[in-house]
């Protein structure tokens, strides 16, 4: 039987535990050693050390009421609760509390859809509802519409845009928080809000409109502990009538410089509606010895690199993305974007994939990239090791957050590259990524293990990477339960103005401080350190 | 439908299973198999596949990702009536179907690295995510393994 939360005596747990098996039956209360471990940390960076992070037992309601009467039951007993939607997102920390011995509030049962509408182009969820599921209702009922899938495809909608994940289509739906509008959400006290212009009970608009009136406050649920969102509304992408995939190469290191400007400058434009990836085939290949020296050397010029390029014969730069729309609309962003890139010697065109949709299963199942085309899928895992690597268990994600520029992604390239030699490591593969319109994000994937010695040293280089990335402006914008306190800390602007601006909405939200304490380094007042 | 602790209190099988030590052979256990999983892409696909067929009241081969055959048929089965699904796949898939069944109060019964009778297969530890095998652990590495619904 797994230990009460802190500061809670067994006879307090038990009493609070009865009262929420009177609100949702004793099904739905898990307590045992064997269920409490369906929500362990399956990637914990500390397996098996005093620290790692654990449940004190679990809670399935699958109605708003009953997620407000346990709220309430909560604040009575200042019992902390962890909500999580499907609670798979491993690279994150899963669905294994920051705050250890908290509740798990687990919300899968509430996997509802509850709206999706052909013509509005929008959806109404709860947070249970996966990835998977909503693909398959779309499909099901022959809407010709698209969701935006996370990679791999088994999280959930809701969960996944709290916390603010990215996926590959247009502009529009990928940034998933900001492909969102409207939300419900059960407050630290057990109130239910609506937000945007659901706060009118009449309003035909929820899932259109996102602001409604007074301040929009959506987005402090992101990445947070101020409630417990039970519904959300979404955006979906209306088919197009076909999809052009495309990869261009560059040959030398220092086209690297035009080639991310002119990318840029096509999404900005919206010419290339996709997500756009950049990365060098030269310096994610196979771990070869010289690889590994001028990865690790923290600097060799583009002469070295483009010596070591022509030795193993690869193109020094790729870009994927694909073209949505209308088939002669595709035809003339393609040769605009042919027209524009073509300034660069030795650059390379390739057409790697043509689709006309709608896609029959069969053609559904064998496109190769499927989270490209709004199809949730597994595909993820069957690469989790390179030929040849040591087996990992699990793996971090470490992505830091550069501007769109050629010189940063090799300035990042070759500082991670660094640090990872520096304890000893081989580098992990990288790649520049457009989720945002803006900015791109940096994917590294930081290897977590089933030993404390291997895990310790993974440790170790994660931390390295976020805090000299953040000395050279290049901060994470999301970071696994475990290091969050250290992620909030590069946030340091006028002595840390924003984390304690967060406190104080935690205090006057959440008083009790009963729902995911920790989450996102926000305390509730008498655990943060120094309190009695 | 069935609740997450009926499923959990309906291991019949996995009672027994927890009385045995482990090593001991999974035919001891008699379970129902509900369906068969696998992966066509691997050598002695074939071999399984008839094995399977024979043993188990459904077969079901998929090619590469394992999501498509999780989420239109596995999933759907499970919703109605969790039971027992065997597989022959690679490790990375058992990761994930092991992951996700557990939702539906499955857990890993029983494994063998490589192509394997299931009569022949070790009673797994009652671990939640098996990973510390490093045969396991390697996702190159292919696996027969059989999910079950555990004991409440």
């Amino acid at each position: 039987m797994p230990n009460p939360p802190p500061g809670l005596s067994q006879r307090q747990f038990d009493n609070a535990l009865a009262r929420l098996e009177e609100i949702i039956g004793r099904d739905w209360v898990f307590r045992t050693d064997e269920d409490v471990a369906l929500y362990r940390d399956a990637y914990s960076p500390l397996w098996g050390e005093a620290e790692e992070r654990y449940a004190s037992a679990a809670v399935a309601p699958v109605t708003v009421e009953e997620v407000q009467d346990i709220v309430r039951v909560a604040n009575e007993f200042r019992l902390p609760l962890y909500p999580i939607s499907t609670g798979r997102n491993l690279t994150y920390g899963g669905s294994a509390p920051v705050h250890s011995g908290s509740v798990v509030l687990d919300l899968k049962r509430m996997n509802r859809i509850l709206d999706v509408d052909e013509r509005d182009k929008t959806c109404l969820v709860e947070p249970g509802v996966s990835y998977f599921d909503m693909y398959r209702y779309l499909r099901q009922n022959n809407i010709r519409l698209w969701i935006d899938t996370a990679d791999p495809g088994w999280g959930g909608l809701i969960g996944n845009a709290l916390d603010r994940g990215g996926g590959y289509t247009g502009i529009d739906y990928r940034d998933h928080f900001d492909a969102h509008c409207g939300m419900e959400i059960v407050l630290p006290t057990g109130e239910l809000v609506r937000t945007g212009m659901g706060a009118n009970e009449k309003a035909t608009t929820w899932q259109l409109f996102k602001y409604g009136m007074g301040p929009w406050i959506d987005g402090i649920f992101s990445q947070s502990n101020f409630g417990v969102v039970t519904k959300m509304g979404f955006w979906l992408m209306e088919e197009p009538e076909a999809a052009k995939q495309v990869s261009i190469t560059v040959p030398r290191r220092e086209d690297v410089h035009a080639f991310v400007d002119i990318l840029h400058s096509l999404m900005s434009d919206h010419t290339i509606p996709s997500q756009t990836s950049v990365a060098s085939p030269v310096m994610n290949g196979s771990a070869d010895p010289e690889l590994v020296r001028l990865r690790t050397s923290g600097g060799a010029s583009d002469a070295v690199w483009n010596r070591y390029a022509d030795s193993v014969d690869r193109p020094f730069w790729s870009s994927t993305f694909v073209l949505y729309g209308a088939q002669k609309v595709i035809d003339a962003q393609w040769e605009h974007v042919r027209d524009r890139l073509g300034a660069i010697p030795g650059v390379v065109f390739r057409e790697t994939a043509s689709y006309a949709f709608p896609l029959s299963d069969e053609e559904a199942e064998a496109v190769p990239d499927k989270a490209r085309y709004g199809i949730p899928s597994l595909n993820l895992f069957g690469s989790r090791n390179a030929p040849g690597q040591q087996p990992s268990e699990g793996h971090l994600d470490f992505s830091p957050m550069i501007r769109p520029r050629g010189e940063e992604l090799i300035g990042l390239y070759d500082l991670t590259g660094r640090i990872y030699g520096e304890l000893g490591l081989t580098p992990s593969a990288a790649i520049g990524m457009m989720f945002h319109a803006r900015a791109m994000i940096c994917f590294h994937a930081v290897p977590t293990f089933r030993n404390a010695e291997d895990n310790r040293r993974s440790r170790a280089l994660f931390e390295r990477l976020v805090t000299e990335c953040a000395e050279n402006g290049w901060n994470i914008y999301r970071i696994h339960a475990h290091f969050q306190e250290l992620g909030m800390s590069i946030y340091d602007f006028n002595d840390h103005a924003l984390h304690r601006l967060h406190e104080t909405l935690k205090d006057a939200i959440d008083p009790r401080g009963v729902i995911s304490a920790g989450r996102y380094d926000i305390w509730p007042r008498h655990l943060r350190e120094g309190s009695a | 439908m069935l609740s997450r602790r009926e499923v959990l209190r309906n291991g019949l099988a996995l009672s027994a299973m927890s009385a045995l030590p482990a090593g001991e052979a999974f035919s001891a256990l008699h379970l129902r198999l509900a369906a068969g999983i696998v992966d066509a892409n691997l050598p002695a696909a074939a071999r399984m596949a008839e094995r399977f067929r024979r043993e188990s009241a459904a077969l079901h081969v998929f090619a590469g990702d394992p999501g498509r055959l999780w989420m239109s048929v596995i999933e759907p089965a499970l919703r109605r009536r969790p039971e027992a699904i065997a597989g022959f796949t690679g490790a990375a898939t058992l990761f994930c179907f092991q992951y996700l069944a557990q939702g539906y109060g499955l857990g890993l019964a029983a494994r063998a690295a490589g192509p394997a009778a299931l009569d022949r297969l070790d009673v797994a530890e009652p671990d939640l995510l098996d990973l510390r095998d490093p045969r396991l652990a390697d996702a190159d590495t292919v696996v027969t393994w059989i999910l079950a619904p555990k004991r409440g």
